[in-house]
C-alpha cells in the first residue's frame, strides 16, 4: 500500500485540476467494482454492486476522499517575470517562505517575498511571489490562471510516513485499497472520489445529489494534540483511526459514529474519538443533502496538516482500511434509531 | 443614440434593489418577448427560451437584475429615514448623495445627509461615518410628513444617477452596470441568435437577489436545469489611481475578461480553454482575471445537481458598488460577439466533452 500512497501523494491535483489524481486512481480500482464513472464537476464515482443476503436490508453506502489538494493559483505576471498568486484553499503563509512549487507541466518554481518592514513580521500572501527563474516576461512560459502545489516527496520513515497532500490523498488511498480488499458485501457501496473539497466541499455536494446515499462515510485527515506545546486535542498518531464525533462542520451522526465503534470493538481494532475544533471535512455537505444523509467520518490522525510535510503513522491507515472492510462486509441492523 | 445606447438607458435607469426588481423584469420581457419564451422562476427571476436546432445542450445565459441600495427601515420623530444597506456598500462612496425612495404614492427624492465641514471639529473630520449614524433627509420636520410623502418602512431606495454618455459611441456612466450590462448581453445575444442556426437552446436568464447572496441563481437554475452555464457580470478595471497591478491588472479597452478564480467558483477547465481559443480565433483580446473578495451567481449555478461546467465572462468596469460606474463600449461589443460566437461552438458533442 506504500507504493500507493506514494504515487498519490506525489501527483498533482490542486483544487478544479484533479485528472492526474484521477487517473491513478481509476488505474488502482479497475476490475474491482462494477461501474465507474465522472460527474460534470469531475468526481469520480465507483459503485461495487452488494450481493443480496437473505433477511437483511441492502443500503447505499457512499464513501467519500477528496482528491484536490491546496495550492497557488497565478493572478499577476509582472514585467520582469516575477508572478504574483492567490492561495487555493488553506494555505499557511508562513509555510509557503523557501518552499518550491511545481506547475502542471513538471515546471518549479521558489517562492520569495518583499522586504519586511520589520524583522518579525508576519508574512502575508499578498507579498510574496513565485519565481520560475525566467530572465524577463518574454522568456516567460506561465500565465495568470495557471496552478501549483508544493514539491515534497514522499518519504518512509518507518513506522510513519512524511509526505505533502495527505490531505485527503490518504483517505483516497484508504478507499481504493478498501475497494481492492473487500470480498462480497451486501450493500450497494459508492467509492467517491471528490473535488474542489479545499475551496469549499464543492465535490461532495454534486456527488451526494448525484449518489443519493443512505449512509454515508467520509475518510480524511484530523488535527493531532500529540506534538510539544500543541492545542489541547485527544487525537494521537498511532492510537488507532479516529471516529469523528464533531467538528466546525458538522455533528456526526451517532449511529454511524457507534457503528464504526462497535464494529472496532468486534474486530479488535484501536480506534479513537475525535472532536476537532476547527475545520470540516465534505461530510458536512453530504449530510445536508437533499432531504439528509447519515453521515459520519473515519479519521486519519495527521501532524502538521495543511504544511508541506504532512505525517501519518501507517498502522492507523491499515487500521482504517481493516475497518472499513469490517463495516461494509456485514449487514447491519439499525443505524437510524 | 443607437440601440444598444438606448438599451443601456433603459436598464441602467430602472430600479431594482434586491427583492424589487420588477421595473427591470418589465424592461427585459419587452426585449424578450418577440424573441423568445418566457418563463419565470417563483422568486422573481426571468427566463428567456430560444431554441435552436437541438433541444439540448442546454445553455444558460446568467445576469442578475438586482442592483445594490438601500431599503426604508425607521422613520425617526424629527423627519429623517434610516436604512439597511442591499447589497455590499463602502462608506466613503455614500454621504451626500442624492437617492430616491421607491414608495406606492410615487418617488420621494432625497439625500444621504452629511455634517458640514464647518461643524466639524479635527478628529471627527478624519473618521469615516459609519452607515448606522447616516440617514436620508428628505426635507421634513416630523415623522408625520414623512409618511404623508407616502413613505413606508420597507420601501426599496436607489441611487440616482441617468445614463450618460461620456463619448458619443465610446464611454458610458451609469448607475447599476452590475449587473443591467449582463442583462444587455442576454438580451442582445439572443436577438443575434434570432436567425442562426444555433445546436441547442439558449435561456436568458435575469435572476434575482445575487447582491445579497446569489438567491436568484438558486432557484433559477433549478428550473434552467443547464447543461453549461455562462455568467455575465462586470469585472473590477484596476487601471484607475491607486490600484496595485497584482491587486487588478484589468484594463477598460483591452476587451471582455475571463474569471479564472473568484471567492465561490474555478470554472470548468475545459470549458474555459474554449473560451480562450474562441476568442483567439476570432481575434478578440481576453483578459484574464482572478477575483479573492467577490464572487458571482455562477458559484451557485455549478454546483447545481450533479454539477454544471460554468464560466464567467466581464466586462471591465470602473467604480462598481457605488453611484456611477464607468465602462467602454468596445469592451461590451466584444464580449457580445465572443458570447454569441461561443454560443454557436456549445453543440452536444462539444458540451459532452466538458466532463468527460
Amino acid at each position: 500500500m506504500k507504493a500507493l500512497i506514494k504515487e498519490l501523494t506525489e501527483a498533482f491535483g490542486p483544487s478544479g485540476s484533479e485528472d492526474t489524481v484521477r487517473q491513478i486512481i481509476k488505474g488502482y480500482i479497475a476490475g474491482h467494482v462494477d461501474e465507474i464513472r465522472v460527474d460534470p464537476l469531475g468526481n469520480l464515482i465507483a459503485l461495487k454492486k452488494g450481493q443480496a443476503q437473505s433477511g437483511a436490508e441492502a443500503r447505499k453506502i457512499m464513501l467519500a476522499a477528496h482528491m484536490d489538494e491546496i495550492g497557488v493559483m497565478i493572478s499577476h505576471v509582472d514585467e520582469k517575470g516575477f508572478l504574483r498568486f492567490t492561495p487555493i484553499g488553506g494555505v499557511n503563509p508562513l509555510t509557503l517562505l523557501g518552499s518550491r512549487v511545481v506547475f502542471a507541466d513538471g515546471t518549479i518554481g521558489v517562492i520569495g517575498r518583499e522586504k519586511p518592514e520589520t524583522p518579525t513580521e508576519f508574512p502575508t500572501v499578498d507579498k510574496m511571489f513565485v519565481d520560475v527563474g525566467a530572465p524577463d516576461k518574454e522568456h516567460l512560459t506561465r500565465k495568470v490562471g495557471d496552478m501549483a502545489v508544493f514539491v515534497r516527496p514522499f518519504a518512509d520513515l518507518g513506522q510513519r510516513l512524511t509526505a505533502k497532500a495527505f490531505d485527503d490523498r490518504i483517505g483516497c488511498a484508504v478507499l481504493v485499497q478498501t475497494a481492492r480488499e473487500l470480498q462480497t458485501t451486501p450493500h450497494n457501496v459508492y467509492f467517491v472520489f471528490t473535488v474542489q473539497e479545499e475551496v469549499g466541499l464543492r465535490g461532495a455536494l454534486t456527488s451526494a445529489f448525484g449518489v443519493e446515499p443512505d449512509v454515508a462515510i467520509a475518510v480524511d485527515v484530523t488535527g493531532t494534540g500529540d506534538t510539544p506545546e500543541a492545542h489541547p486535542m485527544a487525537v494521537s498518531l498511532g492510537a488507532g483511526p479516529a471516529i469523528k464525533v464533531k467538528d466546525r462542520g458538522m455533528l456526526a451522526h451517532p449511529g454511524i459514529k457507534n457503528w464504526m465503534a462497535e464494529t472496532a470493538e468486534r474486530l479488535g481494532l484501536p480506534y479513537q474519538f475525535e472532536v476537532l475544533e476547527g475545520g470540516t471535512t465534505d461530510a458536512m455537505a453530504i449530510q445536508t443533502s437533499r432531504a439528509g444523509v447519515a453521515a459520519g467520518v473515519l479519521s486519519i490522525p495527521t501532524r502538521y496538516v495543511h504544511s508541506p510535510s504532512e505525517m501519518v503513522d501507517y498502522s492507523d491507515v491499515q487500521n482504517a482500511v481493516k475497518l472499513l472492510v469490517g463495516l461494509l462486509s456485514a449487514p447491519f441492523a439499525h443505524i437510524i434509531a | 443614440m443607437d440601440s444598444t445606447e438606448q438599451l443601456f438607458k433603459e436598464l441602467t435607469e430602472a430600479s431594482g434593489v434586491p427583492g424589487y426588481e420588477s421595473e427591470v423584469r418589465t424592461v427585459i420581457r419587452r426585449h424578450l418577448e418577440p424573441i423568445a419564451r418566457i418563463e419565470h422562476d417563483k422568486l422573481g427571476s426571468i427566463i428567456g427560451v430560444k431554441r435552436g436546432v437541438a433541444d439540448s445542450p442546454r445553455v444558460m445565459l446568467a445576469g442578475h437584475m438586482d442592483e445594490v441600495g438601500f431599503m426604508v427601515s425607521l422613520i425617526t420623530d424629527d423627519g429623517f429615514v434610516r436604512f439597511v444597506s442591499l447589497g455590499g456598500w463602502w462608506e466613503q462612496v455614500m454621504l451626500a448623495q442624492r437617492v430616491v425612495i421607491k414608495t406606492s404614492a410615487g418617488d420621494v427624492f432625497g439625500l444621504l445627509g452629511a455634517k458640514p465641514p464647518h461643524l466639524l471639529d479635527r478628529e471627527e473630520a478624519k473618521k469615516p461615518v459609519e452607515k448606522k449614524d447616516m440617514y436620508i433627509d428628505i426635507g421634513a420636520t416630523s415623522a408625520d410628513e414623512v409618511k404623508a410623502c407616502g413613505v413606508r418602512l420597507g420601501d426599496p431606495i436607489i441611487p440616482i444617477c441617468p445614463f450618460t454618455v461620456l463619448s458619443p459611441g465610446k464611454t458610458y456612466m451609469a448607475k447599476a452596470w452590475d449587473d443591467r450590462l449582463g442583462c444587455a448581453l442576454f438580451i442582445q445575444a439572443l436577438e443575434r441568435l434570432k436567425d442562426q442556426e444555433h445546436s441547442n437552446t439558449v435561456y436568458s436568464v435575469g435572476t434575482v437577489q445575487e447582491e445579497v447572496g446569489l438567491r436568484g441563481a438558486k432557484t433559477s437554475v433549478y428550473n434552467v436545469n443547464p447543461d453549461v452555464a455562462i455568467i455575465l457580470e462586470v469585472d473590477i478595471a484596476g487601471d484607475v489611481p491607486g490600484i496595485k497591478p497584482e491587486e487588478s491588472a484589468i484594463k477598460l479597452g483591452k476587451g471582455p475578461t475571463l474569471l479564472l478564480y473568484d471567492a465561490r467558483m474555478i470554472p470548468n477547465l475545459r470549458l474555459r480553454d474554449l473560451v480562450i481559443s474562441v476568442a483567439e480565433e476570432n481575434q478578440i483580446p481576453l483578459q484574464f482575471s482572478t477575483v479573492r473578495g467577490g464572487a458571482t451567481d455562477g458559484g451557485i449555478i455549478h454546483l447545481h445537481n450533479e454539477g454544471v461546467p460554468t464560466v464567467v465572462i466581464g466586462v471591465p468596469t470602473r467604480h462598481i458598488h457605488s453611484h456611477a460606474g464607468i465602462l467602454r463600449r468596445d469592451d461590451y461589443d466584444r464580449a457580445l460577439d465572443l458570447l454569441v460566437k461561443l454560443i454557436m461552438r456549445l453543440d452536444a458533442a462539444t458540451v459532452c466533452q466538458f466532463t468527460e
